[in-house]
């Protein structure tokens, strides 16, 4: 037989291993002394930590846990928080984060679509852009066709007259 | 649990009684104080009154109970973390006489603190293995890892812990060096 691992060393010792395997290691410890000097270590070690004591008297807490669901409110009681503990806190804040993404994605997108008519913002010269801007401010109020109106009316100037008006 | 989800207050303190005293260890062997222990349990065992309408028994009760005490020691313990603490103490009374008690405690927190080293995966997977008392198996299911992983945590807390407790943990028997 191999040496014992590790962790068969550990399940022997803590009485983990089941029997056919139980018996196998042992009889195996008895001729390996590197094997059989391991386990007396684990067992000593296990022993150890055996001085941690936990010989405390239990707190009487049924009382006090009673008390305290009488002081709290039905709902939550019943399990209906919405914030129940840190990881449910994160998931609030991942789908409020999830939303915003969506909701600013979904804005670039409908704008590209409602922009001016026929093009795309982002293929317009931005001399174009800026003689939008001029119109829309009525900065060409004195001129002989003030482009406000074409909004009003609807006689919108397409992309081939923009881009003769740019010439 | 099914009385207790229905609000059976008796059926709740009988599972109390049931269970405090090992809830009540294992929460002092997760955060390493009483006074914090005593707390943890009354905590865990609202959060069971809490949850008892949702449970569903896919596991042993048990192993779902110290899920839930352990995630209250974690978070208990990621909260001292952002705070300038002391260390943890035992909050162990005074010798109450006698060398071998002085001793004994001296020792007890020699171990306490060799654990508190530890990693928190294989402080958490060696408390469960070693004063818990539970097999790799169930120890994976506590802790929601597989068991291979939680091999590697005990394996590895106990090498550790070998190595730092070796002046205190050599076998009997054997010739000391020096």
């Amino acid at each position: 037989m191999q040496h014992l691992t590790d962790s068969e060393v550990i399940r022997l010792v803590a009485c983990e291993l089941p029997p056919t395997e139980d018996g196998a290691a042992r009889a195996h410890v008895e001729s390996c002394r590197e094997c059989a000097a391991r386990v007396r270590e684990q067992e000593s070690l296990w022993a150890l930590l055996g001085a941690w004591e936990a010989a405390r008297a239990v707190p009487e807490v049924t009382a006090e846990v009673l008390a305290r669901l009488d002081g709290e409110p039905a709902e939550r009681l019943q399990g209906r928080t919405y914030f129940v503990g840190r990881r449910a806190r994160w998931v609030q804040v991942g789908r409020i984060a999830a939303a915003l993404l969506i909701a600013a994605g979904a804005g670039h997108a409908v704008g590209r679509w409602v922009g001016p008519r026929g093009r795309s913002d982002a293929n317009v010269p931005v001399s174009v852009l800026t003689a939008d801007v001029v119109e829309s401010l009525g900065l060409d109020a004195f001129a002989l066709a003030p482009a406000g109106l074409d909004e009003l009316f609807g006689d919108q100037p397409d992309q081939a007259d923009i881009e003769r008006g740019q010439s | 649990m099914a009385r207790v989800a229905a609000g059976d207050r008796d059926a709740f303190a009988a599972l109390i009684e049931r269970h405090r005293e090992y809830v009540h260890k294992l929460a002092y062997r997760f955060v390493g104080r009483w006074d914090v222990a005593d707390d943890l349990t009354q905590d865990a065992f609202l959060r069971v009154y809490r949850a008892a309408a949702t449970y569903e028994p896919t596991a042993a009760f048990s192993t779902w109970l110290y899920r839930l005490v352990l995630n209250l020691c974690r978070d208990w313990r990621k909260g001292q973390s952002y705070r300038k603490h002391a260390p943890l103490s035992d909050g162990l009374p005074g010798p109450d006489g006698g060398a071998d008690a002085v001793e004994r405690q001296e020792l007890a927190e020699v171990v306490r603190r060799a654990v508190e080293a530890l990693p928190d995966h294989q402080r958490e997977a060696l408390i469960l293995h070693r004063f818990a008392g539970l097999s790799h198996r169930e120890i994976a299911a506590v802790m929601d890892k597989s068991e291979s992983a939680v091999e590697s945590y005990i394996t590895r807390g106990y090498a550790t812990l070998r190595a730092i407790l070796a002046p205190q943990a050599r076998p009997r028997g054997r010739p000391q060096d020096g």
